[in-house]
């Protein structure tokens, strides 16, 4: 991964905005003040697929804090009922 | 005891919450499913991979019990959770994949998080929030 030092921090509206329907790694993800998803953060990557952005927090520096979000709206297959 | 509220966050039709995971290798802020009919908290493989762990041959087999059948994982002790306000240190949790439609979640936080950090949680659907309590 390249050097992530200089990504600069972007609120959540403003990552969503720039990286439309993609899972981003966010460095240093700030908590919604409500307590609930992402304020913001600072992204150094993005990709279509979850796995791909999963995989490339393995390769973020030891201690590192971090978060992948989507920036899409998540849709549930019609018909579906969850039963966990 | 000091009452913390949290509005609902739903994904699709799921409740969701924004759980920090501490591990070996960072810590990772993830969604998760409540879900307080699985007894454990489940994290996927990425999602443990994510935060330094991983399968190993020292790694306990787990039988699993789901809606659909039966099925394997693993458990691993992370190094701490935070979510909703409360924390926990040295959680164990259990490692597998969930299917393919739940795709956005990184897990479930089951009810042994609230059991061993003695939290009380209340769902008010009317106020449309998360309540949580713990002893002090």
């Amino acid at each position: 991964m390249k050097n992530t030092e200089n990504v600069p921090y972007m609120s959540f509206r403003e990552i969503k905005k720039k990286y439309p329907d993609s899972w981003v790694l966010l460095l240093d993800p700030k908590p919604h003040p409500t307590g609930m998803g992402y304020y913001g953060g600072r992204p150094v990557y993005k990709h279509k697929e979850k796995m791909k952005a999963m995989e490339k927090a393995s390769e973020l520096p030891k201690g590192s804090f971090f978060g992948v979000a989507y920036t899409g709206e998540i849709k549930m297959p019609k018909n579906t009922v969850i039963c966990l | 005891m000091s009452l913390k509220h949290f509005p609902l966050e739903y994904s699709g039709t799921l409740i969701t919450v924004s759980v920090t995971l501490h591990g070996r290798s960072g810590s990772f802020v993830g969604k998760l499913a409540l879900d307080t009919a699985s007894n454990r908290t489940i994290l996927t493989p990425p999602a443990l991979l994510a935060i330094g762990h991983t399968y190993s041959p020292s790694s306990k087999k787990l039988s699993v019990t789901t809606g659909s059948g039966r099925d394997s994982a693993f458990e691993e002790y992370i190094n701490g959770i935070e979510a909703l306000g409360i924390a926990a240190n040295r959680f164990n949790v259990v490692c597998k994949p969930l299917p393919l439609p739940l795709y956005f979640l990184d897990g479930l936080l089951g009810l042994d998080f609230f059991q061993k950090t003695k939290a009380s949680i209340c769902l008010d659907f009317e106020k449309a929030n998360i309540s949580t309590s713990k002893p002090s």
